[in-house]
C-alpha cells in the first residue's frame, strides 16, 4: 500500500513548526555601555555653597566605584539591616570598576560593558570597594576630595582621602550584623528605569552632596594646611565633618542612575 | 473459524505445558499480534551419519525470531536424536523472517517448527503444509508463512530434507503485557538498533519520540529527560520502572522521583514501553509526562565477553551469559567501566551486575527472580558561564573546580549505588491471569554540585564575619524501598467478543534520609546545613482497567486509578532563622537553630505528617484497523507527589494534577520485504502546578500552571537487512497565566536510528562474515531560555560498524562523529565564579559542554550459543 502525504497534512505540519518555535519566555538580556560622571550642571571650577553656608571650591573630586547593580525589588523594611545583597532579582550590573572624576560632566566609560535584563529596576547599589566586598584589608582610596571652603572670611583648605577597610570593620559576637560590606555598599538608590535596546546606563555622582551638613570649622586646624578629614572612626579626630562626609558618601543622595540614549 | 479457535487454544495450552516461554494474554485489536513470516529458508539435510539407521523421525524446534527477523535461539522440544536435531538446528539458523509484530511494532517471537526426517531412499517424505488458515480470530494470532514447505533435495549424499509443518505455534515473548493505551503508547524492541552507539540505557529512550537527554551532573548522575514539552528533570515527571520494579526515588532531595537508570546494562535491555502521557490506569505516581518501563532480556544465548577501549581513557569490560536451554529472560552479567572523561573533571568508574532467572511455576505459571547491584564514583565539570568562555577566562570543556579563581577543594561529582532484589510470579487459571511482584531496593547517593559559584552565602547576622565561602551543595540520600504490585486479569465474552477486566494494585514504602550541606570551597568542610530530613513515605494505588469491544472495530480501554500517599517527615533542621536572637547566647554560625525570637528556646527539629488521595480517570478509544489504519484517542489524568520538604502538618499534599488529551492515527503495513509502522499524534497536556528549575535549590521547585500542545510523528521500518526508526516532535509549552514559553523545553526534537545488517560475501573456515552498520542522528531545535533567549540548536551524529565472524565480533563506534562543538544544556541564571573583579549577580547564560568526538573499539567473543 502506498502512502502519500496529503497537502493538507503537510500544511498543518508546516504550521506547527513555527508554532513550536515562536514565542518567548519574556524579557531579554543584553550587554550595554555603562559610564559615570559628575553632575550635568557643572561649572569649572566647581563652586557651590553648602547648607551650612560654606562657599566651597573643589579642585579635586575622585570616587572609586568598584561596581554597581540595579535590582528589581525594593528591600522590605528592616531587611537592609540584615544582608548586603538585596532580595529579588538583580537586573543590571557593572563589575569592572572605575575611578570617576566627579568634576567632569563627560561620561567616563567603565572598562567592560555592563550586563542586564529588561526587567524594570527599582533600586540601585553602588559598591565602593577596590577589591572583594568582604575583604577588610583592602585599602583602596575610595574618595579623594580637595579644595577650599570659605565662610565669613575664614578659608579652610581641606583634603579627604577616605578608605573603607579595617578602619570600619566591626568586631564582636554579632559582627556579622555590621559586616564591612554594609559600610561599602550604598543602597538602596531609587532607580526606576529599564534597560533599553539601545543606549547605556549612566551613574551620575554629585560631589556637592558629599558636603551636606559638613562644618569645615570643626576640622583639626592645628596641623598645616590642607586640613584633613579623618579616616579613622575610632580616632578623636573623627569629628562632625569627617563623620558627615563619610555618611554622605554612603548615603543615596549624591547618586543618580539614568538611562541615556547617547551612550 | 472453529478450527482456528482450536488452533489458538491448542497453541496456548501447548505453550503452558512446554514452559519454554511465558504465556501471553493475547492483545486485543487493533494491537494485533502478527506472526513472523518466512522470508528465506534453508532445507534441513538428512545427515549422512544417520543414513545407516534409515529412520523416520520428527524433530520439533522452539525457535526465537528476533525483532530483526533472524533466528537467535533454538531449543529442541521434540528430539529425533542428536544427529537429526543438529541437522534441523543447522538449517533453521539460516532462516530469515519478517518479524512478528504486536500493534504493528516488530517484536521478538517464539515459534514452533516441526521437521519430519525421512531417509533418502525412497525419496524423502515431506510434511505437507496445511491449508492456509483463516484470518486469526480477533487478530489474536496467526500462523506464519513457514508452511510453504520446501521441496526436499534428492542428492545422494545430502539426500533428505525436512520442512516445517503447520500449525506453527507463536508466542510473543515476555510477561503478560497490558494492552495499548492510545496513540502514544510505544512498545519498542531494541533489536538491531542496538548497534547504534549509546552510552547507557537512558539513551535507548530516544527511540521513542520527543525525548532529549542532557546531563550536567556527570556519568553517575541521572540523565535529565525532556519529553514532549516537559522538563522532567532527572525523572521526576516520568514514571520509570524496570520489569515493573520502580526506579523513581520517592523523597530524593535532589528531586522527588529522581530516576537514575545507569545501573541498567544496555545489552540486557530487550525493549521498553514508553507511554507519553498518563493514559494507562497502571501508571502511577510521577507519570506526568509519561512512563517508561524497561524489559530485561538477552536473546543471544551462550556466554560472551566484550571489551571496549576508546577515547579519553575509556575502558569497559562486559561479561554476560544466557544459558542455552533457558528462556531469553534468564541471563546474567556484569560490567566494569572507567573513563578519564573529556575535558576537565569528568572521570568516572562504575560497576554493575544484573541477573535474572525465569522458571516454571507449576503447570501454568512462571516466575522471575531478578537481582541487581550497581556502584559508581564520578566527577562532573558542572556549568560554565558564557561570558567567561567568550572572554577566554575558561575553556569550553573546562571546569571552574579546576580554575585558578574558583577552585574547589572537593570538586563536583558524587557517588551512587543501587542494590535490588525482585521476584515476579504469574499464574493462569481458566479465564484469569494472576500476577504478583515484590521488590526490595537499597539506594545511596551523594551529589556534589555547584550551580552558582559564590553567590548564596551572604552574611547573616547570626554568623561570624565571612566572605562568600562557596555554594557547593553536598547532597546525600539514603533510601530503602519495599513494595509490591499485583493484578488479576479476567477474560470473558460479551457481544460475541472477548472482553477483559484487570484489577490491580501498587504499593511501596520508603524510608529516606536525605540532607544537603554547603561546603567551603577552600577546605571542603561543611559550613551550613540546608536540609536534614528523615522521611517515611507510603504509596498505595488501586486501579481497574477494562478492555471492552462492543464492535469488532471499536475498542474502549481504560478505567480509573486511585492513589493514596502518606508522609511522615522529621525535619532535623526546621528552624534556620531568628529575627531577634538572644543577646547573651547567640547561636553563631549554627544553621539548625535552637531558639526563636528574643531567645525563646525551641528544639531544632520538627515532625510533620499528612496524606492525600487522588482519583485519576483514564480512557482510550480505538477504531479500526481498516486498511492498515487505526484511529486512536485518549484522555487521562495524572499526578505527581511533592517533595517531603514541602509537607506541612495535616495540610493536604499539594499534588500536581495533570490532564492530558491526544488523538492520532496509526498505520501498519506488512509485506514480504518490509514491516512499517507509522503514527501521527496531536496532543495537549495541562499541569496545574509545574516544576520549574531553581538554580539556588539546585533542583526543580513548584511553579505555576502550564500547558503543552503539539504533534509527533514516528515511524519504524524493518526489513531483512535494515531497521529504521524515525521520530519528530513539535511542541509548544507555555504558562497558563502569562502565555509565555516554559523555559528549557525543546520545541523541536528529531531523532533517527538506522541499522543495516547483512551476511557479507566473505567466509573463513566455512563461517560467513556478518556486517552491521548503525547510525543515530539527533536534532534539537533552539530551546527557550529565561529572559527571552534561546539556546543553540543541537545536532549530533553517532555511528558504528561491526563485523561478526564465528565466535568473534569486532566493532568500531564513534559518538559526535563530526566533532561538532555543542552545548548539551543551557540555562540563564545568576552565578558568581569569581571570574570578574566584582560579584556577578545578574542572570547570565550558563552551559554544559556536550562531548566531543569519541571513538571506541569493541572486541566481543561469543561462545556456546545457538
Amino acid at each position: 500500500m502506498r502512502i502519500a502525504p496529503t497537502p493538507k497534512s503537510l500544511t498543518l505540519l508546516l504550521l506547527l513548526v513555527p508554532l513550536g518555535c515562536a514565542g518567548t519566555t519574556g524579557d531579554r538580556l543584553r550587554d550595554f555601555p555603562a559610564a559615570a560622571s559628575g553632575p550635568g550642571d557643572l561649572t569649572s571650577p566647581l563652586t557651590f555653597t553648602t547648607d551650612l553656608g560654606w562657599h566651597v571650591i573643589l579642585s579635586e573630586a575622585k570616587l572609586h566605584v568598584g561596581a554597581f547593580y540595579l535590582d528589581q525589588s525594593r528591600p522590605v523594611s528592616g531587611a537592609q539591616d540584615i544582608n548586603c545583597v538585596l532580595p529579588g532579582t538583580y537586573v543590571a550590573q557593572e563589575t569592572s570598576g572605575l575611578d570617576v572624576d566627579l568634576l567632569s560632566a563627560a561620561p567616563q566609560y567603565f572598562p567592560a560593558p555592563a550586563h542586564g535584563s529588561s526587567l524594570p529596576a527599582i533600586v540601585g547599589q553602588v559598591w565602593l570597594t577596590g577589591g572583594a566586598i568582604d575583604d577588610t584589608s583592602n585599602a583602596t582610596k575610595i574618595l579623594v576630595v580637595a579644595g577650599t571652603a570659605e565662610q565669613n572670611g575664614t578659608i579652610v583648605p581641606f583634603l579627604a582621602q577616605l578608605t573603607i577597610g579595617t578602619n570600619f570593620a566591626a568586631s564582636g559576637a554579632l559582627a556579622g550584623a555590621q559586616s564591612i560590606c554594609k559600610e561599602r555598599i550604598v543602597s538602596p538608590i531609587p532607580s526606576a528605569l529599564t534597560v533599553e535596546q539601545t543606549g547605556g546606563l549612566l551613574l551620575s555622582v554629585d560631589p556637592r552632596r558629599l558636603f551636606v551638613n559638613v562644618d569645615f570649622s570643626e576640622l583639626d586646624m592645628t596641623t598645616s594646611a590642607p586640613f584633613l578629614f579623618s579616616n579613622d572612626p575610632t580616632s578623636s579626630d573623627f569629628t562632625q565633618p569627617s563623620r558627615n562626609l563619610f555618611d554622605n558618601l554612603r548615603s543615596v543622595g549624591p547618586y543618580t542612575f539614568s538611562w541615556s540614549g547617547n551612550l | 473459524m472453529g478450527r482456528l479457535r482450536f488452533l489458538v487454544l491448542h497453541t496456548a495450552l501447548w505453550l503452558f505445558a512446554s514452559g519454554v516461554a511465558r504465556a501471553q494474554t493475547a492483545p486485543q485489536a487493533p494491537v494485533a499480534v502478527e506472526a513472523p513470516v518466512v522470508l528465506s529458508h534453508v532445507d534441513a539435510v538428512y545427515p549422512p551419519a544417520a543414513l545407516p539407521e534409515q529412520k523416520h523421525a520428527d524433530v520439533v524446534l522452539l525457535v526465537t525470531v528476533d525483532v530483526d527477523g533472524h533466528v537467535s535461539k533454538i531449543d529442541v522440544a521434540t528430539s529425533g536424536g542428536d544427529l537429526l536435531d543438529q541437522a534441523a538446528i543447522i538449517a533453521t539458523r539460516q532462516w530469515t523472517f519478517v518479524p512478528a509484530k504486536r500493534g504493528g511494532v516488530p517484536v521478538a517471537s517464539r515459534i514452533r517448527i516441526p521437521f519430519h526426517f525421512a531417509p533418502p531412499a525412497p525419496p524423502p517424505e515431506l510434511v505437507e503444509p496445511p491449508p492456509s488458515p483463516e484470518p486469526a480470530l480477533d487478530a489474536q494470532a496467526a500462523v506464519p508463512a513457514a508452511q510453504s514447505a520446501p521441496v526436499a533435495p534428492t542428492a545422494p549424499t545430502a539426500p533428505n530434507a525436512a520442512a516445517p509443518a503447520a500449525p506453527i505455534e507463536i508466542d510473543v515473548i515476555g510477561q503478560a503485557t497490558p494492552p495499548t493505551h492510545g496513540p502514544s503508547d510505544f512498545r519498542v524492541k531494541v533489536g538491531q538498533l542496538a548497534v547504534v552507539p549509546r552510552q547507557n540505557a537512558s539513551e535507548l529512550l530516544k527511540l521513542a519520540p520527543g525525548i532529549l537527554l542532557t546531563n550536567e551532573g556527570g556519568e553517575g548522575h541521572a540523565e535529565q529527560v525532556f519529553l514532549r514539552g516537559f522538563d522532567a528533570r532527572e525523572g521526576q515527571d516520568i514514571e520509570f520502572t524496570v520489569g515493573g520494579v520502580p526506579i523513581n526515588e520517592s523523597g530524593n532531595l535532589h528531586g522527588n522521583g529522581y530516576a537514575d537508570t545507569h545501573f541498567i546494562i544496555p545489552e540486557f535491555v530487550e525493549g521498553f514501553r514508553v507511554i507519553e502521557g498518563p493514559f494507562d490506569p497502571r501508571q502511577g505516581n510521577y507519570a506526568v509526562a509519561g512512563s517508561a518501563d524497561y524489559e530485561l532480556g538477552l536473546e543471544r544465548r551462550g556466554m560472551f565477553a566484550k571489551y571496549t577501549n576508546g577515547s579519553f581513557g575509556t575502558h569497559r569490560l562486559l561479561l554476560g551469559w544466557g544459558p542455552k536451554n533457558e528462556s531469553a529472560h534468564t541471563f546474567g552479567g556484569a560490567e566494569i567501566y572507567q573513563t578519564d572523561g573529556y575535558g576537565q573533571n569528568r572521570d568516572a568508574q562504575r560497576a554493575s551486575a544484573m541477573a535474572q532467572y525465569e522458571g516454571r511455576l507449576g503447570e501454568r505459571g512462571s516466575y522471575r527472580v531478578t537481582s541487581q547491584a550497581y556502584t559508581t564514583h564520578f566527577h562532573s565539570a558542572g556549568l560554565i558561564r558564557d561570558d567567561d568562555f567568550r572572554a577566554g577566562r575558561i575553556g569550553f570543556y573546562d571546569s571552574y573546580d579546576h580554575s585558578s579563581f574558583a577552585r574547589e577543594q572537593i570538586p563536583e561529582g558524587g557517588d551512587s549505588s543501587r542494590y535490588s532484589l525482585a521476584a515476579t510470579f504469574e499464574t493462569h487459571a481458566d479465564d484469569t491471569t494472576l500476577n504478583q511482584q515484590i521488590f526490595l531496593i537499597r539506594r545511596d547517593m551523594r551529589l556534589l554540585e555547584n550551580f552558582t559559584g559564590f553567590l548564596l552565602d551572604v552574611q547573616e547576622p547570626l554568623q561570624s564575619v565571612h566572605a562568600q565561602r562557596g555554594d557547593m551543595l553536598d547532597l546525600n540520600v539514603r533510601e530503602l524501598t519495599l513494595g509490591a504490585r499485583g493484578s488479576a486479569r479476567f477474560t470473558g465474552s460479551l457481544f460475541g467478543k472477548k472482553q477483559e477486566l484487570e484489577l490491580g494494585y501498587f504499593a511501596r514504602g520508603d524510608q529516606v534520609s536525605s540532607g544537603q550541606q554547603r561546603l567551603e570551597a577552600n577546605t571542603g568542610v561543611p559550613y551550613k546545613t540546608d536540609t536534614d530530613l528523615d522521611s517515611t513515605l507510603g504509596e498505595v494505588g488501586l486501579y481497574a482497567d477494562a478492555n471492552v469491544r462492543p464492535l469488532s472495530w471499536v475498542t474502549l480501554r481504560g478505567g480509573v486509578r486511585a492513589e493514596l500517599l502518606t508522609y511522615d517527615v522529621l525535619d532535623n533542621c526546621a528552624a534556620q532563622s531568628v529575627s531577634h536572637p538572644s543577646a547573651t547566647n547567640p547561636p553563631i554560625d549554627q544553621s539548625c537553630l535552637t531558639q526563636q525570637n528574643f531567645g525563646r528556646p525551641r528544639e531544632a527539629d520538627q515532625r510533620d505528617s499528612t496524606s492525600s488521595v487522588a482519583l485519576l480517570p483514564r480512557a482510550s478509544l480505538m477504531l479500526g484497523p481498516a486498511g492498515g489504519f487505526s484511529f486512536l484517542a485518549s484522555y487521562g489524568r495524572g499526578m505527581r507527589s511533592v517533595d517531603p520538604g514541602y509537607i506541612t502538618q495535616d495540610v493536604k499534599t499539594p499534588f500536581a494534577s495533570i490532564a492530558a488529551y491526544e488523538g492520532g492515527v496509526l498505520y501498519s503495513l506488512t509485506s514480504d520485504r518490509v514491516a512499517l509502522v507509522a503514527r501521527s499524534v496531536f496532543f495537549q497536556t495541562h499541569v496545574d502546578k509545574d516544576l520549574i528549575f531553581n538554580e539556588s535549590e539546585g533542583r526543580n521547585v513548584l511553579g505555576a500552571g502550564t500547558t503543552r500542545t503539539g504533534w509527533l510523528g514516528a515511524a519504524r521500518a524493518t526489513g531483512s537487512f535494515f531497521d529504521e526508526s524515525f521520530n519528530l516532535t513539535l511542541v509548544r509549552s507555555s504558562y497558563d497565566d502569562t502565555h509565555l514559553l516554559v523555559a528549557y523545553v525543546p520545541a523541536v526534537v528529531l531523532r533517527s536510528d538506522t541499522a543495516l545488517f547483512s551476511n557479507l560475501p566473505l567466509a573463513f573456515l566455512d563461517k560467513r562474515v556478518r556486517g552491521t552498520v548503525g547510525a543515530g542522528v539527533t536534532y534539537v531545535g533552539p530551546r527557550p531560555l529565561p529572559y527571552g533567549e534561546r539556546s543553540q540548536d543541537l545536532f549530533t551524529v553517532d555511528a558504528s560498524a561491526s563485523l561478526a565472524w564465528h565466535y568473534f565480533e569486532l566493532g568500531l563506534s564513534a559518538t559526535n562523529l563530526f566533532n561538532r562543538r555543542y552545548r548539551l544544556g543551557e540555562y540563564n541564571f545568576a552565578s558568581d565564579f569569581h571570574s570578574q573583579p566584582q560579584p556577578t549577580l545578574v542572570p547570565e547564560r550558563m552551559f554544559s559542554a556536550g562531548p566531543p568526538r569519541a571513538v571506541f573499539a569493541t572486541l566481543g567473543v561469543y561462545l556456546g550459543g545457538v
